[in-house]
């Protein structure tokens, strides 16, 4: 288990690397002069030089990503063009917001997935599985900023429900049960596309274990369908994981529209702030360390793989 | 089906046969249409007796086996009778048919691979059914029993073989688990669907040597189906030849392979490559069999049979015995007066 | 050795194959699939026609904004700046469409080309490949298009590059999947050694088979694409104002969420209905020609 955990960890190494390559060739290919937008119009010839040094744009491209790296390993992720402050720390603020709000998404997407999968897989006619087909299409084929735009129209505006935006109330005490309503209209519409995706795949991998000749093995063995089911759903459980340890990834770059709706503080909101302000810096870290939580979150998942599938640990 | 097996009286006590299936029908039923697959078999297996189901791919036989322990659920429904020990099974209420099922009447399937839990070690497998069963009562009682077990279908090393998940076990091993946990509650009937089938040649004969070791020292009747007559020729035992969901023949397997009566079991040992005759030289049956859902009115081999009469195509012709303990669902199998007191 | 029946040397061709339970159906698609092509064409014709047929969509009167649909004029009302929203619907579907479209024809292309060089290469050319669109995997999607598209500059140019970058690797894995099953089948093996070229087997052996699930994989994936480019144009990063675009028109709107709260689920659900018929449309297709199903991007 150690050694599998281990092979996966060395895996990860190079697709960091390739990572990296991904993202400086992005701030590389902006169009446009870094200089000319951190010094602003007024800027002297001398004033541009000494900057252009100081950046090290003189330097080649090999260099300057040698250099970025080196920056970047260290903890430092440039500077704020529109803040004018470092950017690690707020994007790092930003970062914790995120996992928190993908969190409660996950959750939400794997238990409403699951429940309307297994329903549709085990009861395959009847109103109830039509509408959880249904639900399942549509849910992940809606753009969700509009189905955040809904729920704030009707729960949050409409009916006063819950509060339309931020993380919490300005005056309040920040507690838990502030976050808590906070969370929820974000999070059920971050959670609504995945859980559409997890419940199909889900369906089809009841479908194909319960298809799979070791269920009628143990049903001619005396076992009961409690108990025969209790070894089909644990057969689901390694595809369940993949599945929604990409649809988690899914989140991680989606909420940047619920972000946006609700005014959460998280990396997406960030992103899209900068978007507007054009402050590159921020828009390249929020991306990478976004892509490092993803990778992170990869090597959870085929850890836990690795633990309930013994077939792949070998 | 009318089936008349004229035997001695001795021999059709029901009461003491660990197995009795009369007339037995299995019909798929979906949505659209409902099939009939398996069309009024009947046949007796005896204590420590070997009963084989032969015939070509399709045939029925795996679906007779699974109707015998109605593992269909509401996908199929399921007429006759099965008895084992003179008590009837069809229509028995779920939690007793659970205690039968791998308790008194066990299923070996044909693959191996997916007979096991992937996910699951060998030994929690066994100690599962054992659990279930009643069989062992203690953690340790059971984990000593599974390893008996596993040693007792001849695997070397029971130990590391029980902590061993199915992935890690060649077929042939895999092979020996699983008739380990179908042997596991002493059963009386052991169904075994083409055991060898998935297997590789050489460790086929293993495995079918090892099933008549287990039947000789514990008494189990066996059940035994095969596409293979090289199996049912070391076999032995009876054997009922199915065509078309249906026994066309049946009796000692000496006998029904030695001298076949039935012109399709004829064509199925025609078929079969002989030492010193030339391949081209060799009678095989000519088209295929008929879909299910699809058979003929009449016997159902007539549009292959190189013997059909007129009549074959209207009147199918009911099994009857044409020797002593021989039966035969064809006219030509016994021209003489047999005929006559079956018509 | 054993002989079995099924190996029988002399028989009759078929007679050892088990039967067909029915005489093979010939598929077809569901009734959902076929209103789902309907809707597709619907959508299409607009985007070539839609244009010629409303007014300027540009066009507005400040003192009739926000007017409620049904209006008189405007059926589904005007928005902000008393433009009429359903000209902008109607105008808005052709940039909608492609903004959704040409990312998907372009990773089509370059996704297959990628999938069965890779699937046909030897081990190093195959691996060079497939990790560097590993790469790729490391990134949400989603944020890697807005960094692709942020760094690049607003405009719709520039979307659809940015979206084609995110949807090539899906498609290559899907093609590369496909291309390497092949490559197991014998018949290849008789393709090359006849001394057909790379080149000649890739086109006249791969392509034929790998196309089938490419096209099923990359319809479902323009709805996903339409979604993405409406959001990119929400972010502000798509084509710029006053033009009309369904993901522009829902940022748009959304400041008159109080005022005019349905004004917002209009082009909203302009895009739920082109994602959910291209999605609908794929699942039908895949029924058709009968392709196994893939991992969604
Ligand atoms: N669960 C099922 N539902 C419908 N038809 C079935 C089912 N199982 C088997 N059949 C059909 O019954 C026929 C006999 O199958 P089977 O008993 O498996 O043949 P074999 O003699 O090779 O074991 C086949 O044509 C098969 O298509
Ligand atoms: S009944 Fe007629 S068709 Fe059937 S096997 Fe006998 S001779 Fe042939
Ligand atoms: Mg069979």
């Amino acid at each position: 288990m150690l050694g599998y955990v281990g092979r996966r960890l060395l895996m990860a190494i190079p697709i960091l690397f390739g990572v990296s390559i991904v993202i400086f060739i992005t701030i590389k290919i902006i169009p446009g002069d870094p200089v000319a937008s951190l010094l602003g119009p007024t800027g002297s010839p001398e004033a541009r030089a000494a900057l252009t040094e100081r950046l090290g744009l003189n330097e080649p491209w090999p260099v300057q990503y040698v250099t970025w790296l080196g920056h970047t390993l260290t903890g430092d992720l440039g500077t704020s063009i529109a803040r004018r402050s470092d950017v690690a720390p707020m994007v790092l603020d930003a970062l914790m917001n995120t996992l928190i709000l993908s969190a409660a998404a996950a959750v939400i997407a794997i238990v409403l997935g699951v429940a309307v999968g297994a329903l549709t897989a085990l009861r395959r006619t009847g109103i109830l599985a039509r509408l959880g087909n249904a639900l399942a299409l549509f849910s992940i084929s809606v753009p969700q900023y509009s189905i955040g735009l809904l729920l704030i129209i009707y729960l949050a505006a409409g009916a006063g429900l819950f509060p339309v935006s931020g993380m919490y109330n300005p005056n309040g005490d920040g507690g838990f049960v502030d976050l808590f309503n906070h969370l929820i209209l974000p999070a059920v519409t971050a959670a609504l596309v995945p859980a559409g995706i997890i419940a199909r795949m889900f369906r089809s991998s009841v479908l194909d274990v319960m298809s799979m000749d070791f269920v009628e093995a143990l049903t001619s063995r005396g076992l009961s369908h409690r108990r025969v089911m209790v070894h089909a759903f644990h057969n689901t459980v390694p595809s369940l994981l993949t599945v929604a340890g990409l649809q988690i990834g899914y989140l991680l770059g989606g909420v940047i529209f619920v972000e946006a709706v609700f005014a959460w503080p998280g990396i997406g909101l960030l992103v899209y702030q900068s978007i507007t302000q054009r402050d590159l810096p921020v828009i390249q870290a929020g991306v990478l360390v976004s892509a490092l939580a993803f990778v992170v979150l990869n090597l959870v998942v085929d850890a836990l793989h690795g633990l309930v599938d013994p077939r792949i640990r070998a | 089906m009318t089936t008349s097996l004229e035997k001695d009286p001795a021999a059709t006590d029901t009461t003491v046969a660990p197995l009795q299936v009369t007339d037995l029908t299995t019909t798929f039923v979906s949505r659209h249409r409902s099939v009939d697959v398996v069309r009024g078999v009947s046949f007796t297996l005896r204590r420590g007796e070997t009963m084989m189901l032969l015939g070509e791919s399709g045939s029925g036989k795996s679906v007779t086996a699974r109707s015998i322990m109605q593992l269909y659920g509401s996908a199929a429904k399921i007429g006759g009778s099965v008895t084992m020990n003179g008590r009837e099974l069809l229509g028995l209420p779920a939690p007793e048919l659970r205690s039968l099922r791998g308790g008194q009447v066990a299923l070996i399937p044909q693959d191996p691979t997916g007979a096991l839990d992937p996910l699951r070690r060998i030994g929690s497998q066994l100690v599962e059914v054992l659990g279930v069963h009643g069989v062992a009562t203690t953690k340790q009682a059971a984990r000593r029993r599974a390893e008996e077990l596993l040693a007792m279908v001849g695997i070397p090393d029971p130990k590391r073989v029980a902590d061993s998940y199915p992935h890690q076990l060649s077929g042939g091993m895999r092979q020996r688990a699983v008739i380990a946990i179908a042997v596991s509650c002493d059963p009386q009937v052991l169904i075994a669907d083409e055991p060898t089938t998935a297997l590789d040649v050489t460790v086929q004969a293993q495995i079918l040597e090892l099933i008549v070791e287990l039947q000789q020292r514990s008494g189990t009747a066996v059940l035994m189906v095969t596409h293979d007559v090289g199996v049912a020729r070391d076999f032995g035992g009876r054997i009922g030849v199915m065509y078309a969901g249906r026994l066309v023949e049946e009796g000692p397997a000496a006998q029904v392979l030695g001298e076949p009566r039935h012109p399709y079991t004829s064509g199925l040992l025609a078929a079969l490559p002989t030492p010193g005759v030339a391949r081209g030289a060799l009678r095989s049956i000519v088209g295929s069999p008929p879909p299910v859902g699809a058979f003929p009115a009449g016997c159902a081999f007539a549009p292959r049979c190189p013997q059909a009469r007129p009549s074959c195509h209207e009147q199918d012709p009911p099994l009857v015995t044409v020797a002593p303990d021989r039966a035969a669902a064809c006219p030509v199998a016994n021209p003489g007066p047999a005929q006559e007191r079956a018509a | 050795m054993t002989a079995t029946i099924e190996a029988s040397p002399n028989a009759v061709p078929g007679s050892g194959a088990a039967p067909t339970t029915a005489p093979r159906r010939r598929r077809r698609m569901t009734v959902s699939a076929r209103i789902a092509a309907g809707v597709v064409a619907l959508i299409v014709l607009v985007a070539i026609v839609g244009p010629l047929l409303v007014g300027d969509p540009n066009a507005g009167d400040a003192a009739r904004r926000l007017l409620p649909a049904g209006s008189a004029g405007h059926i589904l009302g005007t928005d902000g700046q008393g433009r009429d929203v359903f000209a902008r619907l109607i105008d808005g579907t052709r940039l909608s469409l492609l903004a959704g479209l040409v990312p998907v024809l372009f990773a089509a292309v370059v996704g297959t080309t990628l999938g069965v060089t890779a699937g046909l290469s030897g081990k190093w050319g195959h691996r060079a490949i497939m990790r560097t669109l590993d790469v790729f995997y490391a990134f949400p999607a989603v944020l890697l298009a807005i960094a692709i598209a942020a760094a690049l500059g607003s405009g719709i140019s520039n979307s659809i590059i940015a979206l084609a970058v995110i949807l090539v690797p899906p498609v290559a894995r899907v093609a590369e999947t496909e291309t390497r099953r092949l490559a197991d089948l014998d018949y290849m093996d008789a393709a090359r050694a006849s001394g057909a070229s790379r080149l000649a087997i890739a086109t006249r052996q791969v392509l034929p088979n790998v196309a089938p699930p490419v096209v099923v994989y990359c319809t479902a994936l323009i709805g996903l694409s339409i979604v993405y480019a409406a959001g990119l144009s929400f972010l502000g990063l798509g084509v710029s104002p006053p033009t009309a675009e369904w993901g522009l028109m829902v940022s748009d709107h959304t400041q008159y969420i109080y005022t005019a709260p349905f004004l917002a689920a209009i082009p909203a659900l302009a895009i739920l209905v082109a994602s959910v018929a291209f999605n609908v449309l794929g699942d039908g297709l895949r029924d058709l020609l009968d392709v196994r199903s893939e991992a969604r991007a």
